[in-house]
C-alpha cells in the first residue's frame, strides 16, 4: 500500500528526472567531444530534444496529480466553496473524457507515421508515442483527481491560502526551511 | 470563429480549466466546427510535439537546476556581505545593498520568486537587526526580487524567444541595462526613504566595521566563485563558444563543482533531490509551452492579428498611445495570469501590431517581461508578495502598501524602457 502511494505520487517524477539526467549527460558528452576531442556525437542534439518532448508530455499528468498545473485559481475566491467544488469535479470528469478521446485520435498519428530520425535509423514513433501514452495517463490522473475532489470537503479558500501554496513551492526550490508561523498575521 | 474562441477561452479560464488544457481545447475548436479546416486534431497534437522540439527550451530546466544547486551554498548572504562592505555606511546603503544583491542573485537564479525567497530569508533579519522597519525591508526584497526575471539568464526571456522567434542570446543581452535601470530607480526610492525616516547609524557602523575588519579579500573570496557563474554563462554565450542551452548546462556543472568542492555545502546525495525539485518546478510550464505552440498556429491561420488590428483602427497610427495601451493591458494581465502563459498567449497577437510600427521584437520582449515583473508584486496574485509574506510574516496587503512607491518607481523605469528603445537595444547592437 505504501509502495503504491509512493508510485502514485512519484511515477512521472522519476521518469522526468531520468530524462533530465539523460539530457545533461548526453549534452555534457557532446560538449566534451566537440571541444576537447574534436569529434561530434551526431545524434546528441536530436536525442536531447526528443527526451525533452517526453519530459514535457510526462509533465502534464504529473502537474494534474500534484495540483501544480497553472490555472486561474483566484476565481475560487469569488465563489462559494460548494460551487467551486462542483465545478472542479465536473471539469475533472470532462477533462478525463477529453484526454481519453485525444488518446484515440493520437493512436492514429502513431499508426500513420513512417518518419525516421534524421541522425539515426529509428522510428519517430518513439517520439510521437509520447502523445497517446501520456494522454492516457493524464486521463487516468484526471479521473483520480475527480475521486479526490469529490471526497474532499468544500473549504473556503482565501488569498492567503493560495499564496501559501505558491510560497511553499518557492521555498522548497530555494532549499529553505519551512517558514515559521507568527509574525504579524 | 475568433469571437467563439475568445469567449470559450474566458469561460474555460473562469471554470478553472488549467491554462495549458484550455489552450489545447480552443485549438481544437476550428476543426470541430469546420472539418475541412487545415488544422485537424492530429495537426494540433503534432504541433504540441513540435512546440517542445526545440533546443533553446531545454535551457529552462537546466537554468532552474543550476539555480537550485547554487542556492544550496547560501550565496545570497555572501553576496550581501560584499555589497554591504562597499556601500553599507552610506545613506540608505543597507537597503541598496539588498537591492544589488537581488540584482546579482537574479543573474544566478533566473526566477523572481526564487530570488525573493533566497535573498529575503538572508537579508531581512540582518536589516531588522540594524533597526530598519520590518515591513519596509520585506517590501524592498519583494519588489527587487522581480529583477530576477529581467537580469539574464531569465526563463521568461527564453519563453518569449520561443513565442517571437527572437534569439535567446539577444534577449539576454538586452535585459542587462533595463535591469540595472530598474535597480537604480528602486535604490533612489530606498535612499529617499532612509533620508526621510532616518537610520540607526551606530548599528550600521558596527556591522560595516565588523565586515571591514575581515578585509575586502576575505569577504570577496566567499562570493567570488558565485559571482563568476553568471560571468561564465553569459561570457560563453556572447563569445559564441557555446549556445545558451549549453551555457545553462555548464552553469549546472559549474555550480555543482563549486558546491561540492569549494564551498563544500553540497553533497553528492543532494543532487538527485535538486533534480526532483527542478522537474517539479518546470512541469507546470511545459504543457503551456506545448499547447501554446499549437494555439499560436491556429491564431495565425485565422489571421488573428489582422482582425485585432482592424478593431484597433486609427489607434495603430499612434505608436505612443498603442504602446501605452499595451502596457496597461499587460499590467492588468500580469496581475491575474502567470508569466509564461501570458507571454505565450499574447505575443503572437501583440507583436505583429507593434512590429508594424517599427518596434523591435527584442525591445518588445523586454517591455513585456518588465510589465509582467511588476505583476509579481501586485495583488491579487503577486507571487513575490506571497513569498515575501511567508519569509517575513508581514501580511500581503501591508506589504503591497509599503511596496507601492517602489512599484511606482518600477513603473517609471518601464515607461523609460518603453519609449527609449536604446536602453534595451544598445548592447545588442554593440554586440553585432
Amino acid at each position: 500500500m505504501k509502495a503504491l502511494k509512493w508510485i502514485d505520487k512519484n511515477f512521472e517524477v522519476v521518469l522526468m528526472v531520468v530524462t533530465l539526467i539523460a539530457i545533461s549527460v548526453i549534452m555534457t558528452a557532446q560538449i566534451i567531444a566537440r571541444r576537447f576531442i574534436g569529434t561530434s556525437i551526431a545524434w546528441s542534439e536530436e536525442m536531447c530534444r526528443y527526451l525533452f518532448i517526453w519530459m514535457g508530455f510526462l509533465s502534464i499528468s504529473h502537474s494534474v496529480r500534484a495540483g501544480s498545473i497553472i490555472k486561474l485559481d483566484i476565481v475560487e475566491l469569488a465563489m462559494p466553496p460548494a460551487v467551486s467544488k462542483v465545478i472542479t469535479a465536473v471539469v475533472d470528469l470532462a477533462m478525463a473524457v477529453l484526454f481519453a478521446y485525444l488518446t484515440f485520435e493520437s493512436v492514429d498519428i502513431v499508426r500513420t507515421t513512417n518518419q525516421r530520425w534524421s541522425s539515426l535509423d529509428i522510428t519517430m514513433n518513439l517520439v510521437y508515442g509520447a502523445i497517446p501514452i501520456c494522454f492516457a495517463l493524464t486521463s487516468v490522473r484526471f479521473l483520480e483527481m475527480f475521486v479526490i475532489d469529490v471526497k474532499k470537503k468544500a473549504v473556503k479558500k482565501d488569498a492567503a491560502a493560495i499564496g501559501e501554496e505558491y510560497a511553499a513551492a518557492e521555498r522548497a526550490n530555494a532549499g529553505l526551511p519551512e517558514a515559521e508561523e507568527g509574525g504579524e498575521k | 470563429m475568433l469571437g467563439i474562441i475568445f469567449v470559450l477561452m474566458v469561460v474555460l479560464l473562469v471554470l478553472m480549466v488549467p491554462i495549458g488544457v484550455m489552450l489545447l481545447c480552443v485549438s481544437l475548436v476550428p476543426s470541430i466546427m469546420d472539418p475541412s479546416f487545415v488544422a485537424s486534431i492530429q495537426y494540433v497534437l503534432r504541433n504540441m510535439v513540435g512546440g517542445l522540439n526545440s533546443t533553446p527550451l531545454i535551457a529552462i530546466p537546466l537554468f532552474i537546476l543550476g539555480g537550485i544547486i547554487m542556492a544550496k551554498g547560501g550565496i545570497a548572504k555572501k553576496l550581501f556581505n560584499v555589497f554591504a562592505y562597499m556601500i553599507g555606511d552610506r545613506t540608505g546603503g543597507m537597503p541598496c545593498a539588498t537591492i544589488v544583491t537581488c540584482l546579482f542573485y537574479g543573474a544566478i537564479s533566473g526566477s523572481g520568486p526564487a530570488t525573493t525567497a533566497a535573498v529575503g530569508t538572508m537579508t531581512i533579519p540582518v536589516l531588522d537587526e540594524m533597526g530598519y522597519d520590518h515591513a519596509f525591508s520585506s517590501a524592498t526584497v519583494a519588489v527587487a526580487g522581480g529583477l530576477g526575471v529581467i537580469i539574464p539568464p531569465s526563463i521568461p526571456f527564453i519563453v518569449y524567444s520561443m513565442a517571437s522567434g527572437a534569439s535567446v542570446g539577444d534577449m539576454f543581452l538586452a535585459g542587462v541595462l533595463p535591469g540595472c535601470l530598474i535597480a537604480v530607480c528602486l535604490m533612489a526610492y530606498a535612499i529617499y526613504y532612509c533620508r526621510k525616516h532616518g537610520e540607526d547609524k551606530e548599528k550600521i557602523g558596527t556591522t560595516v566595521r565588523a565586515l571591514r575588519e575581515k578585509g575586502f579579500w576575505n569577504i570577496m573570496k566567499d562570493s567570488f566563485w558565485a559571482i563568476l557563474s553568471p560571468v561564465f554563462i553569459l561570457g560563453g554565450i556572447y563569445s559564441g563558444l557555446v549556445t545558451p542551452t549549453e551555457a545553462a548546462l555548464i552553469g549546472v556543472i559549474y555550480s555543482g563543482l563549486i558546491g561540492l568542492f569549494v564551498y563544500k555545502t553540497l553533497r553528492f546525495g543532494d543532487l538527485i533531490p535538486a533534480c526532483v525539485e527542478t522537474v517539479k518546478t518546470t512541469a507546470p510550464m511545459l504543457i503551456v509551452l506545448a499547447a501554446a505552440s499549437s494555439f499560436s498556429r491556429i491564431l495565425s491561420l485565422l489571421q488573428a492579428s489582422q482582425v485585432v488590428s482592424g478593431m484597433l483602427g486609427g489607434l495603430l497610427e499612434h505608436k505612443i498611445l498603442l504602446l501605452l495601451l499595451i502596457n496597461l493591458i499587460l499590467l492588468v494581465l500580469g496581475m491575474i495570469i502567470d508569466t509564461s502563459p501570458n507571454i505565450l498567449i499574447f505575443t503572437p497577437v501583440m507583436l505583429p501590431l507593434v512590429q508594424a510600427l517599427g518596434v523591435d521584437p527584442v525591445h518588445f520582449g523586454i517591455i513585456m517581461v518588465v510589465n509582467l515583473a511588476i505583476g509579481f508584486v501586485t495583488p491579487p496574485v503577486g507571487v513575490n508578495l506571497y513569498v515575501a509574506q511567508s519569509v517575513s510574516g508581514v501580511p500581503v496587503l501591508k506589504l503591497a502598501k509599503k511596496a507601492l512607491p517602489y512599484i511606482l518607481m518600477f513603473f517609471a523605469a518601464l515607461i523609460l524602457i518603453t519609449y527609449i528603445p536604446q536602453i534595451s537595444l544598445l548592447l545588442v547592437n554593440l554586440g553585432k
